[in-house]
């Protein structure tokens, strides 16, 4: 014997009216058994485009935000805080340029100029705080033992590099950026926690040789 | 025409006789398969596969009248939407105390919109719905079900109970709803 309240149920569903649905679609289905069902190809579809969409949207939330160009001060640029910059060990990051070849008197004009070091990263030059390299005193001429010899300059130069070769900075992934699922506290050092060291030693240069 | 010579032109693979069956039955069963199967698309596929088994065993099918055509056809999709659900959702239900029969206003049902009721069911849990829509919708007996879901009569009976209980909450907290408004 049927229970009342399923009695009234189905009475009640039996009133129903027909629901609409995807009549031609589920037609064409019966008639050809070959053809896919919409939720094979809509899957799919949905899956593929949600994925090139945070693709494209990572890639430009990825784009740093500075660019260094030959004309802009290396000095005024900081460090992307999402990019892993390697400081370079002593003698990768000693700056020379080359064939600085200079008189007796540039050679004031050359100490008084801003010191701008630019330190080789992975991918491109970036640049280091202001204060970690001092400037570079003035070099003082070698007294010649001929004077057919060539001139020759002698400098002392202190270098700020810290002792640590690799700093890993905070890189967020992409998909930390895009659902702010990043919340693990993240002890690593970053730009604003880096603070120059005093001066770990002092290096002498090789002189810088004049040729006639 | 009538549905006995619909049969029978459909039985001699007549593909417009074919589409009249289809369009003359196809939304009762569409409604049938989303009680069972809740999503649309699943229910879609359901159907597309009942259709295809009742063309190719309606040569079989020996008519009588209307609404055993009917039933005949509703078998076969529940059939189909409860291989689905055994392909595709455990039925491993643990056997739980027969809940006890608790007062309950049927006034309430007629209240309440038949769509509303529908949409209640469908979002019953799966071993729930499932029950509740063999036994107290379509009429198998706890014995049948309990094979078709290869579960025990008592859990078959319990989730029956529980359904009931259930669906009764919901309905009376949407009617008490419906009375102060």
């Amino acid at each position: 014997m049927p229970h009342t309240f399923d009695e009234h149920i189905r009475q009640r569903l039996e009133a129903l009216p027909e629901e609409p649905f995807h009549s031609e679609d589920v037609w064409n289905r019966i008639e050809r058994p070959s053809r896919p069902s919409r939720r094979r190809w809509l899957v799919p579809l949905g899956v593929g485009t949600a994925a090139v969409l945070g693709i494209l949207v990572g890639y430009l939330l990825h784009q740093p935000t500075t660019e260094v160009t030959k004309t802009t001060p290396l000095l005024s640029k900081a460090p992307d805080s999402s990019s892993s910059v390697r400081i370079p060990s002593v003698n990768d990051s000693v700056f020379v340029q080359p064939n600085v070849v200079r008189s007796e008197k540039q050679v004031p004009l050359l100490a008084s100029a801003p010191v701008e070091p630019v330190l080789v990263t992975d991918s491109s030059l970036r640049a280091m705080p202001a204060v970690a390299i001092q400037p570079t005193p003035i070099p003082e001429p070698v007294p010649r033992a001929h004077p057919a010899e060539a001139e020759t300059f002698e400098a002392t130069v202190t270098l700020t590099i810290p002792e640590t070769q690799t700093v890993p900075l905070r890189k967020k992934s992409i998909l930390a950026r895009l659902f702010r699922a990043d919340k693990r506290p993240d002890t690593r050092l970053r730009w604003q926690d880096f603070q120059a060291p005093t001066s770990v030693g002092k290096v002498k240069t090789d002189s810088i040789k004049h040729t006639h | 025409m009538t549905l006995s010579a619909l049969l029978d032109r459909c039985r001699a693979q007549d593909a417009k006789a074919q589409r009249l069956l289809y369009e003359r039955y196809a939304g009762r069963l569409f409604r049938v398969a989303q009680r069972y199967m809740k999503d649309r698309m699943e229910a879609e596929d359901r159907l597309v596969s009942t259709f295809q088994k009742i063309f190719v065993h309606l040569k079989k099918m020996e008519y009588k009248d209307e609404a055993s055509t009917w039933l005949w056809m509703k078998r076969i999709l529940v059939n189909e939407c409860l291989m689905e659900l055994r392909r595709s959702a455990n039925f491993t239900m643990v056997p739980e105390q027969e809940a006890a029969e608790q007062s309950f206003d049927y006034n309430i049902i007629d209240e309440i919109a038949a769509e509303t009721i529908h949409t209640l069911i469908a979002e019953l849990p799966i071993g729930y719905r499932t029950v509740f829509n063999l036994v107290a919708l379509e009429g198998y007996s706890h014995a049948e079900v309990a094979e078709q879901l290869q579960i025990s009569e008592g859990t078959s009976k319990s989730q029956l109970n529980k359904a009931r209980q259930l669906l009764q909450k919901k309905l009376q907290t949407l009617g008490y709803a419906a009375h102060i408004r």
